[in-house]
C-alpha cells in the first residue's frame, strides 16, 4: 500500500482516471480502485466523498441520481464532464512527464 | 434494528456542520455506501452488527470525513459569500424599492450562555458588512464604521432612532478556518441591539427570509437565491425571552436541538396541535438530569401544528415559565415521566414587552412520533 500522503496527493488523478470509462457511484469507485490495482489503492473510503464533491464543485465531475440503493434512495453516480476530461488529460501528461523524469533519474543511478 | 444506533451516530458525526440540505444529501450518499458494504459483509458470513462495524471501519473515522466535507462545503462557502453578498447588496441599490434584502450566511448558533449579558448572545446568521451597509443606506439608514471598546463595529441610525452600535467580526465560528477577509455581523446581535438601543419598535416575521421591521423600515434577511433559515435567530429570541422571564440559570449548559453545537441531534420528534396562526414560532425546552437545557424552535404549519424535537419521548407540559426548574428530571429512576416547556414567540423583539409566553398544546402530554 502506498503512503497515505502519496495516495492523497494523487487522489484527483486516480478518481478522474477511474471515472473516465464510465460513471460510477462512491462504493463502486472504491471497489474499482482496489480491483484494478490488486488492492494497492486501499484507502479509507470516507476520504473519497470530500474529493468527489470537490471535483464536482470544480466542474470536473457531474453527479446524477440513478437506481435506488439499499437505503431506498437513488444512488449518486459521478461522471466526467468535458472540462473533467481536459483536466484528466493535463494531469496524465504531467504524470507521464514525472514518470519519464524518474526513469531517467533511475537510469543515471 | 440493533445496527442502527452506530450508523446514525456515524452519519451525524460525519455530516455535522453542513447546511441542512447539504447534510441530507451527504447523509443519503454515505448511508447507501455503508449499507451496501454491510450487506456484502453479511453475505460473507458476518452477523448484522459485525457487518455494520466492518463497513464503518472501511469508511474511516467520522471526524476525519467531517473535516474533509467541511473543507469542501463550508469553508469555501464563506469566501464565496463574501463576494456574493457584495454583488447582491449592490443590486439593492435601486432607489424605487421601499424595502431591502440582504443575503445572510446560514449558520447555527455558535455561542450562548444563560447569564444576563450581551456577550452571551448566540451568533447565528452572518451578514456581510459591506452588503448590509449598501442595503441600509438605500433605506435611509445612516451607517458608519466605528471602533467600539470591544473592537470594530457599525453605528446605525435608522429614521427616527437613536444610534445603535453593533460589533462586527471576521471570525464566524470558533475555528481558525472560519476567519474571513470580509467583516460580518451576527443577525442576532443586529436584531437585539436594535431592539435595546434604537428606541423604535422592532419585530421579526417569517421563518425563511424573515422580515425585520425597525420602526417603519423593513429589511428582509436572506434572498430568494440564497434563502436564510432563521433557526438561530429564533432560538436566540427564545433565549432572550427566558432571560427576561424565567428564573436565572447560572452555569446551565445550553444545547440546540440542531446544529454542530449540539453533542447530538435530538431525535424525539413531537408534533403538537397548537391551533395558532401559520408561521408563528414555537420553542420546546427539555432538560437533562444535570440541568442541561435543550432547545428547539420551529414555525406552525398550515394545519395549526408545530413539530419540535425534545430530549424525551414521553413528555408532560408545565404551564409557566417559572416552572423551568421543574423540567430537570431526577437521575433515578430512569424512564419516569419527563416534563417540557412549550414557548410561543410573539414576534416582537422589545426588551420592555414580554415576547415569550409559556403555553400548553392540545392534550397536556405528548409522545414522540418516532
Amino acid at each position: 500500500m502506498p503512503p497515505r500522503e502519496q495516495l492523497h496527493g494523487h487522489l484527483d488523478l486516480i478518481l478522474l482516471t477511474l471515472l473516465e470509462p464510465e460513471p460510477l457511484y462512491g462504493l463502486r469507485i472504491a471497489q474499482e480502485a482496489q480491483r484494478l490495482t490488486d488492492g494497492y489503492f486501499d484507502f479509507k473510503e470516507g476520504s473519497l466523498y470530500p474529493a468527489l464533491h470537490r471535483l464536482e464543485r470544480a466542474g470536473f465531475l457531474q453527479a446524477e441520481d440513478r437506481e435506488v440503493g439499499r437505503n431506498g434512495r437513488p444512488r449518486k453516480y459521478y461522471c466526467l464532464t468535458p472540462s473533467g476530461r481536459t483536466e484528466l488529460t493535463a494531469r496524465q501528461r504531467e504524470w507521464a512527464a514525472f514518470r519519464q523524469a524518474m526513469a531517467r533519474l533511475e537510469g543515471q543511478a | 434494528m440493533s445496527a442502527r444506533p452506530p450508523l446514525e451516530q456515524y452519519l451525524r458525526r460525519a455530516t455535522r456542520g453542513l447546511s441542512r440540505p447539504q447534510r441530507l444529501k451527504v447523509r443519503a450518499e454515505l448511508e447507501e455506501h455503508i449499507l451496501e458494504r454491510a450487506w456484502a459483509a453479511q453475505c460473507a458470513g458476518l452477523n448484522e452488527d459485525q457487518a455494520l462495524q466492518a463497513a464503518l471501519d472501511t469508511l474511516g473515522d467520522a471526524g476525519q470525513v467531517r473535516r474533509g466535507l467541511q473543507a469542501v462545503h463550508v469553508a469555501p462557502q464563506l469566501w464565496r459569500w463574501s463576494a456574493l453578498t457584495l454583488l447582491l447588496g449592490a443590486v439593492t441599490l435601486f432607489p424605487t424599492l421601499t424595502a431591502a434584502q440582504v443575503p445572510v450566511l446560514n449558520s447555527f448558533p455558535t455561542l450562548a450562555c444563560l447569564a444576563d449579558t450581551r456577550a452571551c448572545l448566540p451568533s447565528a446568521g452572518w451578514l456581510n458588512v459591506d452588503s448590509l451597509t449598501v442595503a441600509l443606506r438605500q433605506l435611509g439608514v445612516t451607517v458608519r464604521p466605528v471602533n467600539a471598546a470591544s473592537g470594530a463595529a457599525l453605528q446605525l441610525v435608522f429614521p427616527g432612532s437613536r444610534a445603535v452600535t453593533v460589533p462586527t467580526s471576521q471570525n464566524l465560528g470558533r475555528s481558525p478556518d472560519q476567519i474571513t477577509s470580509s467583516r460580518f455581523l451576527s443577525s442576532n446581535a443586529l436584531v437585539y441591539l436594535l431592539a435595546e438601543q434604537s428606541g423604535l419598535p422592532v419585530s421579526l416575521e417569517g421563518w425563511i427570509n424573515p422580515q425585520l421591521r425597525v420602526g417603519t423600515t423593513k429589511l428582509t434577511l436572506g434572498t430568494a437565491a440564497t434563502p436564510f433559515e432563521a433557526y438561530g435567530l429564533y432560538t436566540g429570541a427564545l433565549l432572550e425571552g427566558l432571560r427576561r422571564s424565567a428564573p436565572p440559570m447560572p452555569g446551565v449548559t445550553l444545547h440546540w436541538a440542531r446544529g454542530p453545537i449540539s453533542p447530538f441531534t435530538l431525535e424525539e420528534r413531537h408534533t403538537l396541535q397548537v391551533s395558532d396562526t401559520p408561521g408563528t414560532v414555537y420553542g420546546l425546552l427539555t432538560r437533562d438530569p444535570s440541568g442541561g437545557l435543550y432547545l428547539d424552535a420551529a414555525p406552525v404549519d398550515g394545519k395549526g401544528q408545530v413539530t419540535l424535537t425534545a430530549l424525551w419521548k414521553d413528555i408532560l407540559f408545565v404551564p409557566r415559565l417559572a416552572d423551568v426548574e421543574q423540567l430537570i428530571p431526577p437521575r433515578q429512576p430512569l424512564g419516569q415521566q419527563k416534563y417540557a416547556l412549550l414557548l410561543r414567540l410573539t414576534g416582537r423583539v422589545d426588551p420592555a414587552v414580554p415576547n415569550v409566553q409559556a403555553t400548553v398544546p392540545s392534550g397536556v402530554r405528548s409522545i414522540a412520533d418516532r
